[in-house]
């Protein structure tokens, strides 16, 4: 567990000290980049934060219909890869956009997309990130007590008085909190930079990184071990930032267990709810509708009609060898993270919570920080590490799939590490204490006892893992070699050649493999702790 | 059937000492009660006692063999003795049937010899139909008795009952008080209860330790406890006595003793130690008070009178000790009104200190 999370931070940590930090820092590349990193990241979390924050209230304070779906349509972007909803938002504004064509509103033909600015980057990475904002105010609303609000109705204060004067300032640190995950999570993103940023000339740090190691390959680690740690700062920042306001949150607030009720939006809910699904239809559905038009028509610039719409593109992409190949890749790849990861997160849960180890606690919190570091960093540190010889063994992992396993199980394990620390909390322990009483030893214990119960909340946590790793794309991208493609970089690659209808097939069918993760991770949600599954309303 | 024997024990937790050299012994058979407000100890000390918490200091010992000391610590799956908990720790995977097994299967029981202890320990506790259900559709007092069939199948020499009766209503633990005392009887097994309410502690033990702030204050049987408390705290935490200062003048015979009590003579039981006169502390319950406004009574007044059914309770001062509040039962014929005053006779009571 060192070895996978702690050694290889350590190692590009020594790595980016001894490289020259000035000469990276004087390279006007680098400070552009790391200007534009700034300006796209505080950009994207300000829609974030308008969008996420203001979903969140209308869905927990009000009372539109369906929201079940609502809640699920909002979180969608989460489940959908940054690469894939960049693909389909430029399918969607693009000249042949299945959508928009028919509709007349399509950009004639040979029009630059205006995706390709900073202001497409912006829109992308604040829709994608505002489900972040969203799930941190709504658990600051579930935690708000209904007393509070109570008290205010009964003073005879209007709903926007109560929101205004008594709802925001408690939901204050929630939403710096949110704000923050949406930061860390932009500066991070790689999909949208790459498929966006690169082609607008708009290149931010995530992709300056990838142009100059897939460029002039590990020669130049050293510089881009630099322009990581500069990453990986920024980062820490946010971070420290949402540790502080996660702290002030929870000393304000004292929950008596009751939750707000929502108000009645009497006439104003149809006005409402036209509102938010119009919104929602925007993020979540239209540019999936885009994508899936994209991956039916014979050619691009086709338009789609139900003469001409076929599965053609599917089995061209399918019949491909290093397409097939690359869901073979992604699918063991992410299948191996998740089984093997619960090997380590239950008995480390197990050892966090029953048995109060203070190693293990410490070992909990260094299994977080690959997790809530850019993922372009955790590669960076996983070649670092790994692009020498093993010790002993006298080979390296760099250049084979294996490099791809270990950061992953570096990256994900707080993934089915929170899961099974949740599911732990939430065992009385006298239940073990009866097992000592009944004379079980310690391994008895665990495995009869401990583990029937931790057993939803470890296979919720692997589902996760798998659905994470299936379809990523920012730590593979650095880590890929010829026959070891992901799906995320086979779609990127794709792309990049001019093969978008079958980039798009590719995209749909790892789209639905991961919603077939989440329906089964669904199944298993009356047998979880509240919050392990972020998309159960 | 075993013997318990705590010498000097004496439990840290950092900073705060949660247990102050306790030295108490549990005969065999006995059913021994720690009684005591909440963060006395007295569940420290059963915890320790179960070996899930290790001692700082002195010993504990079952039937001679030394199961804890601050070097040495007997693990609490190598104890062989008997536990039900307050959330009864029922594990939820599994059946009842199972969950009553669970100790047979970890005992490496024959198959039969297993069965017939399960169905005999479900059937005692009237369960014998409910085998197959899991824990979450049973009621509470149905949880409550699986959980002592899986004590009772467990054969123990000791069995310790960390407040087993807290979370069930009234009226259920009042039926499950007379199987707690049927399990006694029946498996002659010895028990230690931690309690805090006292009449548990009074009506289903042998015999009443109470802890206070981590010492053990007295260990008696419940009448002794009531009647004779040891100090002032035990005299005022049991039965809501009033404690209030009497010269001793005459030390008599048959364990009383003359006194004066504000001025007034009185003939009150003392503690057996005192052999002379001089001040002492008198602990007066609200039987040992009447308000007959006799010649001897001392003038007090009437502060409260609460309805309790047969009879009523007056709250009243006497007006030698006004900071001192006392209790009289009385019956209805009397006239009285909060503020009225009122004559109050001491009947009975007990000196120490």
């Amino acid at each position: 567990m060192v070895g996978l999370c702690a050694l290889p931070l350590l190692r590009l940590f020594t790595e980016g000290a001894d490289g020259d930090l000035w000469a990276a820092l004087s390279d006007p590349a680098a400070l552009a980049a790391t200007r534009r990193t700034l300006v796209a990241g505080l950009g994207a979390t300000a829609l974030s934060v308008i969008l996420g924050g203001a979903m969140a209230l209308l869905v927990a304070l009000s009372n539109p219909r369906f929201k079940t779906l609502l809640v699920f349509l909002l979180l969608l972007p989460m489940l959908i890869p940054a690469q894939i909803s960049a693909l389909a938002w430029l399918e969607l504004t693009g000249p042949s956009s299945t959508v928009l064509g028919p509709l007349g509103l399509a950009p004639p033909p040979g029009t630059r997309n205006w995706l390709y600015s900073r202001e497409g980057i912006i829109l992308l990475m604040g829709i994608e990130h505002s489900t972040m904002v969203f799930l941190a105010v709504r658990a600051g609303l579930r935690a708000l007590p209904a007393d509070l609000v109570e008290a205010a109705r009964a003073t005879g204060a209007g709903p926007f008085t109560i929101l205004w004067r008594i709802i925001l300032p408690l939901l204050r640190p929630s939403l710096v909190a949110g704000a923050a995950l949406a930061f860390v999570a932009a500066i991070g993103n790689f999909g949208i930079p790459a498929l966006l940023g690169i082609p607008g000339r708009y290149t931010l740090l995530t992709a300056l990184i990838y142009q100059r190691l897939s460029g002039f390959g590990p020669s130049v680690l050293g510089d881009v071990a630099v322009l990581s740690l500069i990453l990986a700062a920024l980062a820490g920042a946010g971070l420290l930032l949402q540790a502080i306001a996660k702290g002030k949150g929870r000393v304000a607030i004292a929950s008596d267990g009751t939750t707000i009720t929502p108000y009645d939006l009497g006439r104003w809910r149809l006005v409402v709810e036209a509102l938010v699904w119009a919104v929602l239809m925007v993020i979540s559905v239209i540019p999936l509708l885009a994508l899936i038009g994209a991956s039916l028509i014979p050619a691009l610039g086709v338009p789609l009609t139900f003469a001409n719409a076929s599965l053609n593109n599917y089995a061209t992409a399918l019949g491909t060898g290093a397409v097939r190949r690359s869901f073979l890749n992604s699918a063991w790849l992410a299948g191996a993270a998740a089984l093997i990861t619960p090997l380590v997160a239950v008995p480390l849960a197990y050892a966090v919570v029953i048995r109060r180890s203070r190693l293990a606690r410490i070992l909990d919190t260094v299994a977080d920080i690959p997790f809530a570091l850019p993922g372009i960093v955790v590669s960076i540190a996983c070649i670092l590490t790994f692009l020498p010889p093993l010790p002993g063994l006298g080979v390296s992992l760099y250049g084979t799939a294996w490099i791809i396993l270990v950061a992953y199980l570096a990256r994900f394990l707080a993934l089915g590490l929170r899961p099974a620390v949740a599911g732990m909390a939430s065992i009385d322990p006298a239940l073990e204490e009866a097992g000592r009483i009944a004379g079980a030893g310690p391994l008895r214990r665990l495995t009869r006892i401990i583990l029937p119960m931790a057993a939803p909340t470890a296979a919720a946590g692997s589902l996760l893992i798998f659905m994470s790793a299936y379809n990523e794309l920012t730590v593979s991208a650095l880590l890929w070699s010829t026959g070891h493609e992901t799906i995320g970089v086979m779609i990127f690659n794709l792309y990049d050649e001019g093969d978008a209808t079958a980039a798009s097939a590719a995209s749909v069918l790892s789209v639905l493999a991961t919603l077939a993760a989440a329906g089964a991770a669904s199944l298993l949600a009356r047998r979880l702790p509240k919050g392990v599954l972020p998309w159960q309303a | 059937m075993a013997s318990v024997t705590i010498d000097r024990a004496t439990k840290r937790f950092g900073e705060t000492l949660a247990l102050d050299g306790v030295t108490l012994s549990a005969r065999t058979g006995e059913f021994l009660a720690l009684l005591g407000p909440s963060g006395c100890g007295k569940t420290t000390l059963l915890r320790l006692i179960a070996g899930f918490e290790t001692l700082t200091d002195g010993e504990i010992r079952v039937d001679g063999d030394l199961l804890s000391s601050a070097r040495h610590h007997v693990p609490t799956e190598k104890r062989r003795i008997g536990m039900v908990f307050q959330s009864y720790a029922l594990w939820p995977h599994m059946s009842v049937w199972d969950n009553v097994a669970f100790a047979l299967k970890v005992r490496r029981l024959t198959p039969a010899a297993l069965k017939a202890r399960v169905a005999e320990a479900l059937e005692m506790v009237g369960l014998g139909s409910l085998g197959t259900r899991r824990p979450a559709a049973l009621s509470g007092g149905q949880r409550q008795r699986v959980a002592l069939a899986r004590c009772l199948a467990m054969d123990p020499r000791l069995v310790l009952l960390d407040e087993p009766l807290a979370n069930l209503d009234a009226h259920l633990r009042e039926s499950m008080r007379a199987e707690f005392q049927d399990f006694h009887k029946r498996s002659g097994a010895t028990m230690i209860h931690v309690t805090h309410d006292q009449s548990e502690a009074l009506t289903m033990a042998d015999r009443v330790a109470v802890m206070m702030g981590g010492r053990l204050r007295q260990v008696a049987s419940p009448t002794e406890l009531y009647r004779c408390p040891a100090d002032e705290d035990v005299s005022r935490f049991i039965g809501r006595g009033s404690v209030l200062p009497v010269d001793v003048r005459e030390v008599a015979s048959c364990g009383t003793c003359h006194a004066i009590l504000a001025g007034q003579p009185i003939r009150v039981r003392r503690d057996p130690a005192r052999v002379l006169p001089g001040p002492g502390q008198l602990c007066l319950r609200a039987e040992d008070v009447r308000l007959d406004g006799g010649a001897e009574s001392l003038p007090a007044r009437v502060t409260g009178v609460r309805f309790q059914g047969d009879r009523r309770e007056v709250d009243l001062i006497l007006e030698a000790f006004p900071e001192e509040p006392l209790r009289a039962w009385t019956a209805w014929d009397h006239a009285l009104e909060p503020g009225g005053a009122v004559g109050a006779t001491v009947v009975d009571g007990w000196v120490f200190g």
